[in-house]
């Protein structure tokens, strides 16, 4: 990827309740998680832009698909 | 004889068929031979002969259409010779020869000659229009056709068929020589026209030809229309009265000024809110009542003074109330109520913090301008100061000698009524008459306070001058509680303490509003120079007074806040001339303030609702203030005292939000920004979430999706760290490990048989975290990274696992049978 998803370990270990370590292989791994959902979520909301004839990715696009996304992306 | 070419042969023809009976080479014969020929008519043979002659010589020569027309002209001329002679005394007019010869008899050329001579240019424009008009008057009316306007009869129908005719064809067509005459229609204008043309001699000669003798070109009035027609009126134009004319004048400006005073009061009352728009509303009723305007001012002579007052520094409040005391009975409530109105209006004229210059322009301007609530606070406010300028020598004379005396004294009593002056002065503010108690009441603690305190007011001031902006502020705000005194002395100390921040015009605009009023009233009274005494006056006490300073239990608690801001106000004035104008302005104007700036100050807006505040408190407590004896302290003092005790703390905020924004108050401000920071955070940094989103979309994503996708990653990685802690605990493990994460990820459905993690391992990281995660050989058997060493039963399951898939087995093969193949050799 162009870039580095930065500070992702600082987040998730923000976001745990308790201590948790995350060596580095898992820290690839969740990046990888990331990367797997927001490109799911691109692509939705690319075709919902498509769907409303728009060439741009627009905030009410990623509203739109934004819900299904993220229950499609329970664990 | 004449060639056919000067006289286009088409043309000559037409007339000659419309004009003439049909004739064959024949029939010529036989109507010219009578007039030409000098045989006896008697004889038919010889006719005959004469006529078969001529008829067999044209017989014998058939005639070519040029012949035809040659000979017809040659037979006209000959006529027209003879006519001409007989005829050659006489002015031959076209009326006259068409008189004496019939149309028919008159050949086309002779018409044409005459058209030639006598017709003027038309053009065809000016045909439409004039012929229907002139072809009526001269069936309709008997008049000259000069005094006809033809252009007002254009649209008028014309009675007569025949002119009709001739009309229509006359509009219609453009080409003049190919319109058909209607030769009766003719030559009844003709007629008509030659009445007329004999009637009146004196008519244009060149219309009145052209008009008769016109065929299709021209109607006999023609020349009216094209007269008229060229002259460019307006068709239909109203002439109004001079009477008319001057009622809608006096209807405008009255309309004008009444918006104009509309718009101003609605500025005055926009600005002058709450309870500071009732006084101010009425006080500019009543001040119209009494006609107490700058026009009208009895003491109009004051005026050009005050002006020059009332543009100068700030703190002419204390004069002011000063004077009010002195003014009780007299003018009192009259410059009070003038002096707030002009506080007011001054305010609501500029609340930007303008230059001193500015300032005494807008003043100036208020006064000469006649809208009312301007006005009547600009010169309120002008006469206050004055009434204040007159009076406040003789009692700052006066007071001097008891500054000493009479405080410890009033002390007490300044303190219990600290609120209540300030409050009558507010009261002041918000309703004319509470304004006169009001200013009176300040003008009466003004004189204990001035008597008390003026070494005081001076030193704090002197101390304090750097420190009155922010002060100003808080006075501000902090004029709403009473007794307040041990927050007045921290107030005090904070405000020692604080140096200048700069909140400059700001804190000018946060005094209260009356604060201004009466440190301008202070100074507004003497001239430049007399204000420069005050200052120097008290810069000379501050000097002398150091030593007051340093004791401020001296004068006790309730007193220090009070001649400090007296004193501050003072010097406010002294050294701040430019902005004092700005100071009155703002203060009572807090709100237009802030709408017409773009900042809207929240100092301004908390001098507003203090404003607020005490013209309601004041509203409740105006019977009862009124015959209090006044403090020492003014009002003002008090009520900044009062807000300074009351809102230490938001002082800071507001000092900082002051450039941030422009909410209502100090505390909720405060709050706002905080939570206002912790929602704007990002999750993840905003260029590396977008450009990630960015080259997936594979298409143009706009930048406003930054929120939301913010907001979905903040929900999805919570969701995941929940996830994986909870995968974690359920192994009883504080570690997240890479096989928690595969598991979610094969939950999500990312990962299933068909499609195993190294695949998307692969594909979506980068080379480094995939070198973590699958491990590579290198050379000498070196695995990196390390594989645990787990049971070979458990290896070969992991083995097969992975070779359960085809592909996975492959890839499997690839990586573990060298270490198949070293385990099982070894």
């Amino acid at each position: 990827m162009p870039a580095k998803l930065t500070k992702l370990k600082r987040i998730i270990r923000g976001k745990a309740m308790g201590d948790v370590k995350i060596p580095a292989a898992s820290e690839a791994m969740i990046e990888l998680a990331v990367l797997l959902f927001l490109n799911s979520l691109a692509e939705e909301a690319r075709v919902k832009a498509f769907e409303e004839k728009s060439a741009t990715i627009r905030a009410q696009h990623v509203n739109a698909v934004t819900k299904k996304m993220l229950k499609r992306a329970r664990g | 004889m004449d060639p056919p070419d000067d006289l286009s042969a088409r043309v000559l023809l037409r007339h000659i068929q419309d004009m003439e009976p049909p004739r064959t080479p024949i029939n010529s014969g036989e109507d010219q031979a009578p007039s030409d020929s000098p045989l006896p008519s008697g004889s038919p043979l010889q006719h005959g002969r004469l006529l078969r002659s001529s008829k067999t010589q044209r017989e014998s020569q058939f005639q070519s259409p040029q012949n035809i027309v040659r000979r017809s002209l040659r037979q006209k001329i000959h006529q027209s010779i003879t006519r001409k002679s007989l005829l050659a005394t006489k002015r031959r007019t076209p009326s006259i020869v068409l008189r004496k010869h019939s149309v028919s008899t008159l050949s086309p050329r002779q018409l044409l000659k005459l058209i030639q001579e006598t017709g003027p240019v038309m053009s065809p424009l000016v045909h439409e229009s004039a012929p229907p008009a002139e072809l009526q008057p001269p069936s309709a009316d008997p008049n000259p056709p000069s005094l006809q306007s033809s252009i007002e009869l254009s649209g008028l129908d014309l009675s007569d068929p025949s002119m009709e005719d001739v009309s229509i064809q006359k509009g219609l067509s453009r080409k003049r020589p190919r319109r058909s005459l209607n030769v009766t229609a003719f030559q009844k204008l003709l007629k008509d026209a030659a009445k007329k043309r004999e009637s009146s001699a004196g008519d244009n000669s060149s219309l009145s030809p052209s008009s008769s003798t016109s065929l299709g070109l021209q109607s006999p009035f023609d020349a009216d229309a094209e007269k008229s027609g060229i002259q460019r009126k307006v068709p239909h134009r109203r002439r109004t009265s001079g009477r008319s004319f001057n009622a809608a004048m006096n209807k405008q400006q009255i309309t004008d000024v009444s918006s104009h005073r509309l718009s101003a009061q609605n500025i005055a009352e926009d600005a002058n809110f709450e309870g500071l728009t009732l006084a101010l509303s009425k006080l500019s009723e009543t001040d119209i009542m009494n006609c107490h305007t700058t026009l009208y001012d009895p003491q109009g002579a004051v005026d050009s003074s005050l002006s020059v007052l009332a543009a100068q520094d700030k703190p002419t409040a204390s004069t002011c109330q000063e004077e009010t005391q002195e003014e009780r009975g007299e003018m009192a409530g009259e410059k009070s109520v003038e002096v707030f109105s002009g506080e007011d209006g001054a305010a609501t004229d500029e609340c930007v913090p303008g230059s001193h210059e500015k300032g005494k322009d807008d003043v100036n301007k208020t006064e000469a301008e006649d809208s009312q609530p301007n006005d009547d606070r600009a010169d309120g406010f002008l006469t206050f100061e004055i009434g204040v300028r007159d009076e406040s020598e003789e009692e700052e004379a006066a007071v001097e000698p008891q500054a000493e005396e009479g405080e410890a004294a009033v002390e007490p009593q300044a303190e219990d009524e600290g609120m209540d002056p300030s409050q009558t002065e507010e009261e002041a503010v918000a309703d004319s008459q509470s304004e006169e108690e009001g200013v009176a009441a300040g003008a009466r603690t003004e004189d204990e306070g001035e008597s008390e305190s003026r070494a005081e007011n001076v030193v704090v001031l002197e101390s304090q001058c750097d420190v009155e902006e922010p002060q100003a502020a808080e006075d501000a705000s902090g004029l709403q509680t009473n007794d307040e005194a041990p927050q007045e002395e921290e107030w005090e100390e904070e405000e020692l303490e604080r140096d200048t921040r700069h909140v400059g015009h700001r804190a000018y605009r946060s005094e209260g509003g009356l604060v201004m009023p009466v440190t301008e009233a202070r100074e507004d009274p003497t001239d430049a120079a007399g204000s420069s005494e005050i200052g120097s006056k008290g810069l000379g006490a501050l000097g002398s007074n150091t030593s007051l300073e340093a004791s401020p239990s001296q004068m006790g608690t309730p007193e220090e806040p009070e001649p400090s801001l007296q004193e501050r106000l003072e010097n406010e004035a002294v050294g701040r001339k430019s902005s004092s104008f700005h100071l009155v302005q703002v203060s009572h104007d807090a709100e237009a303030c802030e709408r017409q700036s773009d900042g809207g100050d929240a100092p301004a807006e908390d001098a507003a609702e203090q404003q607020e505040e005490w013209a309601d408190d004041d509203d409740d407590e105006e019977d009862t203030h009124y015959e209090e004896l006044p403090d020492k302290t003014p009002a003002f003092v008090k009520q900044k005292r009062i807000f300074l005790a009351s809102n230490p703390p938001p002082l800071t905020l507001h000092v900082e939000n002051v450039q941030a924004s422009s909410s209502s108050e100090a505390l909720p401000k405060a709050k706002q920004k905080q939570v206002r920071r912790k929602k704007t955070e990002a999750v993840l940094p905003k260029t590396c979430l977008m450009s990630v989103f960015k080259h997936f979309a594979k298409t143009k994503v706009s930048a406003d999706v930054f929120p939301a996708l913010n907001n979905v990653m903040d929900k999805f990685l919570d969701r995941l760290s929940l996830d994986l802690e909870t995968y974690a605990a359920h192994a009883k493990r504080k570690t997240i490990t890479v096989d928690d994460v595969k598991l979610l990820l094969r939950r999500q459905g990312y990962i299933n048989d068909k499609m195993p993690v190294e695949v998307l391992i692969e594909k979506y990281l980068r080379m480094e975290q995939r070198r973590i995660l699958i491990p590579i050989a290198t050379s000498g058997n070196v695995v990196v990274p390390k594989i645990k060493k787990c049971s070979p039963p458990l290896f070969f399951f992991f083995l097969n696992r992975q070779s359960d898939n085809f592909f996975s087995g492959l890839h499997a093969k690839k990586f573990f049978l060298p270490f198949y193949l070293v385990l099982y050799c070894i």
